[in-house]
């Protein structure tokens, strides 16, 4: 159980985070999407206590993260892989780790085994490739057998084989009842893993929910004319609402085909394309939510 | 990487209940942990080799090519002890420093998130070196002895002052906390060490050459003030002072300053 309560974080006058709140349920994984730099570091690293908060609450077990006397035997950690002392070797990091958390030091070749590292247990973290890295985080992630894990952008460096290994572990971990929080920016990453998605851009939520869900009220139609600016003004004048503008010109509208077709036909906009809400998926749902804003936010600057 | 046959209780916790929870790593056990981060990395290594390596050769070159006099075993004592003044306070700055350098502190600080706790450790461990370091010094210094008896070098007898060994572990313990201080204060290993052994001297060149400083820096200069704790023949109620008021500056003020700014820190 993992709860966000209105967490804000400013650094000057940017707001890294804006008024951030959800909640993931035990049992649930929750994907935790948005493009680099929305903010899902800095919240997770509040959750986690590393960061003081500008303003909000943020509790994991129902606690605050930093009055659990060892947290890491409730809560697995992984918010950098690359942050690690080099010159260590795998082994002698868990075991560090192990000796902190009170569990006896088998457990750490148990889990060095467990992610593959067995094999280079013994060679210098300075010497591993990300994706070993990676391993070697969610490794001590998992070391203390915790009930929670929060895991920040766990599978970039791994391998094809990594991911879906990695699928099956958090799977696994949900279903005998644990809570996962994982972030990513790209949601095929979290697309065959996640319950539930918390979507983020600019420091704000800008949706939550399981898939259909989201996807619900979300029906519509996706259209290109050969002048954009034409189409987009006889969707205005007919009151069709206009829900965002790709890059390749293309318009998402919140309503069916036949209405958009009908009111290109009215002003006399010949269409290129047109295409039913049936096409607007999740990752459609994702660019639109958080590639307007980060576009927004561009513009701003 | 299949994690099917970790173990688990059963059911898992939703709610954090304070009575069955683990308890929290115990103070030694946190000393334990930064002592063998200090000693279990090559340049960590390294440092701690040096140590011993200038031991031997400081009591060496003492016996075999000191001028009459300066060759009882005292002087051994201290000589021996070169090296480790000058690195005790560079395993203290970097013990510190690499939580931020390497950024081991994310992991660090979110297994322990009383950082207070873990600063204390640091320091702990690095008196744990110095006590060690002492007594080290002390058996290189009677195998000079020995060795400089079988020469015919020898000059006096075995003792080594108890107020001497008193002093010199006051000054390594004190040179531990400002160097974790420094290092607390200016994140930066390399800034932290060139601060710390630069500030000595600049102030040190100070009193030499403005003239109406040079009482002041008695006082001020860590590099003065701390002398007398590695010298033989006592130390005068002045000096005590003096000693008192740099302590109080590098050892407990920039201490506190530095633990505050590490407890409310961002860890990135």
């Amino acid at each position: 159980m993992i709860r966000v309560e209105h967490l804000s974080k400013r650094y000057g006058d940017h707001r890294a985070v804006d008024d951030v709140s959800f909640t993931c349920e035990p049992g649930t994984v929750t994907g935790f999407l948005g493009p680099n730099g929305a903010g899902k570091s800095t919240t997770m690293r509040m959750i986690c206590g590393l960061t003081q908060p500008s303003a909000g609450t943020s509790s994991v077990l129902g606690v605050p993260y930093g009055t659990i006397p060892n947290p890491g035997r409730h809560v697995g950690v992984l918010l950098d892989a690359s942050a690690r002392h080099p010159g260590r070797t795998g082994r002698e990091t868990l075991t560090l780790a192990a000796m902190l958390l009170g569990v006896p030091r088998t457990r750490v070749d148990q889990v060095l085994e467990e992610v593959g590292l067995a094999a280079a247990a013994r060679r210098r973290v300075g010497g591993y490739s990300f994706g070993m890295r990676q391993r070697l985080g969610i490794a001590q992630a998992v070391l203390g057998d915790p009930g929670v894990l929060i895991l920040d952008e766990p599978s970039s460096g791994l391998d094809p084989e990594g991911i879906h290994q990695m699928r099956v572990l958090l799977r696994d971990f949900a279903r005998r009842g644990g809570t996962v929080l994982l972030s990513s920016h790209l949601l095929f990453e979290v697309e065959a893993i996640a319950d539930r998605y918390v979507m983020i851009a600019g420091g704000r939520i800008v949706a939550q929910g399981p898939k259909d869900e989201l996807l619900r009220g979300r029906s519509g139609a996706v259209v290109r004319a050969g002048d954009p600016a034409a189409l987009r003004e006889a969707l205005d004048r007919t009151g069709l609402e206009v829900r965002d503008t790709h890059a390749d010109g293309s318009i998402v509208v919140g309503a069916d085909p036949e209405q958009v077709g009908l009111a290109a036909a009215r002003h006399g906009v010949a269409l290129v394309e047109l295409r039913g809400a049936e096409d607007l998926g999740l990752e459609e749902l994702f660019l639109s939510l958080t590639g307007s804003q980060t576009a927004e936010e561009a513009k701003a600057r | 990487m299949s994690l099917h046959t970790t173990t688990r209780r059963d059911p898992v916790e939703t709610v954090f209940v304070p009575e069955t929870a683990p308890a929290a790593p115990t103070q030694w056990m946190l000393t334990k942990v930064e002592l063998r981060k200090m000693t279990d990395t090559r340049s960590g290594r390294w440092v701690l080799a040096v140590i011993v390596l200038a031991m031997i050769a400081m009591v060496c070159l003492i016996v075999f090519a000191g001028a009459d006099g300066d060759r009882e075993v005292p002087e051994l004592f201290l000589a021996s002890q070169l090296g480790l003044s000058v690195l005790l306070p560079v395993i203290g700055i970097l013990s510190v420093t690499a939580e931020w350098s390497q950024r081991s502190g994310l992991s660090t600080f979110a297994l322990v998130p009383k950082r207070h706790r873990v600063v204390f450790a640091k320091f702990a461990a690095g008196v744990i070196i110095a006590v060690a370091g002492i007594a080290l010094s002390a058996v290189v210094t009677y195998g000079g002895q020995a060795l400089a008896i079988a020469t015919d070098n020898a000059e006096g007898g075995w003792g080594i002052p108890a107020d001497l060994v008193a002093t010199r572990l006051l000054d390594c313990v004190i040179a531990v906390a400002s160097g974790i201080a420094f290092g607390m204060l200016l994140s930066s290993p390399m800034l932290s060490v060139l601060t710390f052994y630069g500030l000595p001297l600049v102030l040190g060149i100070l009193g030499g050459t403005v003239a109406a400083t040079a009482d002041t820096m008695e006082w001020v200069n860590p590099g003065q003030a701390m002398s007398p704790l590695s010298e033989r023949g006592g130390i005068s109620g002045t000096e005590w002072a003096r000693v008192l008021c740099n302590t109080a500056v590098f050892g407990v003020a920039l201490f506190v300053a530095g633990l505050y700014r590490t407890s409310r820190r961002e860890v990135t």
